[in-house]
């Protein structure tokens, strides 16, 4: 009897050992599958921005975005996943009621020279976990990216994605989608999706950037009216929308955290960042309908397949925020009014003579502060977090959340670009403007059977 | 060490068992440096040519 027991509990650690190990793989595997869908948003931000440039710029825009995405990992690996884990409860990096926060949490958790940063049998989550939110980080710099195509410089812009992949968004990230975040434990403040974190600070600092760069050359005139600058490529523009929505079911995924791990909030059901309960199946409701209201809304507002896409982008950002709390017919209702939003304010920042190019202010700045407020509006009185006396989500909350991410994103992005400006390294001079930036510093050409002023270059098998 | 391992039988390793430990920040100094240096050339470069385009 006493070796069939014995047995039996050998039989029980070997089966609990296996399913901890088939749970810590699956989790891995989880948040290693959210990184190739995340990098299907930057293949459409490529596609996206390249379609909306004139075709003498097409190669200079695909550059730039290119180079925002290859900067922005080595940098988040120097300072942002540090960021992250040190600043929650503010610039004191004291650390939070969770305990997961402050300067010697981040030190264990997130050195970049020390061993958790890299190949390690004992730590199977670190490196997915920092390389999707190095995602979430290359995901704003592309969102600035596409407002400032045909006239800013490469390297003055690649500073800008640094700053604002690397930097800001994450100290947004830190106060706003962090269970010790200080926003999160005094106000309430909830935005599952991160329509604040990384879409209204994103949109912000793209709109301080702006106001240094200027307007494309001929796109006002003296009278203060607005030229239409068309891209080349309307479908590239719009299928690169569809890839960025694609890619936003692993932007969404990386949203949650696993169930059954050490790191983990429980067993048996996924987590939002702050703790609370959400399934995938969830937000599938809400994001197809967010899908949906921003594009019919949009559809309605301007009759124009940009728009359109761009609306159900909206649409999606709109309900980001309380994806986990809204029942899908009003996150459809709250998407539809983001999607109506979205074009008004385009058009009241080109009034004000801003050239945001792809709508980027009014799409991912205004329309991010629009989903955080919505939580505060459809959502308000859940508990933020699981903690006794946890305070709750408020419209006070959300708007002093929306608040806050706004002003973190304009202040840096104007300022640097700023001194950007002043040293020169912003905007390109106007006759490499006129010329097309791609003949001034690109060594191929987009098209060489339609544009090339002479014949085509010929390969030796040609 | 700057390169290589002291890894010499894989049932020892519970933990980290990266090339180059011990001299994480050498590493991590020189990658920064070659971000600095890609950054300075490509701003030669942007300057040169704009230069050229006036």
């Amino acid at each position: 009897m006493e070796d069939q027991i014995a047995a039996l509990t050998a039989e029980l650690a070997t089966l609990k050992d296996g399913m901890a190990g088939l749970n810590r793989t699956t989790a891995e595997t989880f948040y290693w599958l959210t990184i190739p869908l995340m990098v299907l948003i930057h293949a459409g931000f490529l596609s996206y921005e390249m379609g909306a440039s004139r075709a003498k710029n097409a190669l200079a825009s695909g550059i730039k975005n290119i180079l925002a995405f290859a900067f922005i990992i080595p940098t988040f690996y120097y300072v942002g996943w540090f960021i992250y884990w040190a600043f929650p409860t503010g610039f004191s990096m004291a650390p939070g009621p969770i305990g997961t926060s402050g300067l010697d949490y981040a030190l264990a958790a997130a050195n970049p020279v020390g061993a958790v940063m890299g190949p390690n049998v004992a730590d199977s989550a670190t490196g997915v976990f920092f390389g999707a939110f190095a995602m979430f980080a290359a995901t704003t710099a592309s969102i600035m990216s596409g407002s400032l195509i045909e006239r800013i410089q490469i390297v003055g812009f690649t500073i800008l994605a640094i700053v604002l992949g690397s930097f800001v968004w994450i100290l947004g990230a830190a106060w706003g989608w962090h269970a010790d975040g200080w926003l999160v434990t005094s106000f309430g403040y909830h935005d599952f999706g991160a329509a604040g974190v990384v879409h209204a600070i994103a949109g912000f600092f793209t709109l301080g950037v702006l106001i240094n760069l200027g307007a494309r050359v001929g796109k006002f005139n003296a009278d203060g009216s607005a030229n239409a600058i068309a891209g080349h490529s309307m479908p590239a523009a719009l299928v690169g929308l569809m890839l960025i929505i694609a890619g936003f079911w692993g932007f969404l995924m990386g949203c949650v955290i696993f169930p059954g791990e050490p790191w983990s909030w429980g067993q048996g059901i996924f987590a939002t960042i702050y703790g609370t309960p959400v399934t995938l199946s969830a937000m599938t409701f809400n994001i197809l309908m967010g899908f949906a209201g921003g594009a019919i809304a949009a559809w309605v507002m301007t009759h124009d397949p940009f728009w359109m896409m761009s609306g159900a982008l909206g649409g999606i950002i709109s309900v980001a925020g309380g994806l986990d709390l809204y029942w899908p017919p009003m996150a459809f209702v709250i998407a539809a009014i983001g999607g109506a939003i979205m074009p008004l304010v385009a058009r009241y920042v080109e009034r004000l003579r801003i050239d945001d190019a792809v709508g980027a202010v009014a799409l991912h700045g205004v329309v991010g502060l629009w989903g955080v407020i919505a939580v505060g509006i459809f959502a308000a009185g859940y508990p933020a977090l699981t903690s006794e006396g946890a305070p709750v989500i408020s419209l006070t909350g959300q708007i002093v959340g929306a608040v806050v991410m706004a002003a973190l994103g304009f202040i840096p992005g104007y300022v640097v670009s700023l001194v950007l400006k002043k040293l020169g390294m912003l905007r390109v001079p106007r006759e490499a403007e006129v010329m097309g930036l791609d003949k001034v510093k690109v060594p191929i050409e987009a098209y060489p059977e339609f544009l090339a002023a002479g014949p085509a270059t010929k390969t030796p098998a040609e | 060490m700057l390169i290589g391992t002291d890894v010499t039988n894989w049932a020892t390793v519970d933990g980290a068992y990266y090339a180059g430990a011990g001299t994480e920040a050498v590493w991590l100094a020189l990658s920064l440096l070659v971000c600095v240096a890609a950054l300075i050339a490509g701003s030669r470069h942007e300057r040169a040519a704009y230069s050229r385009a006036k």
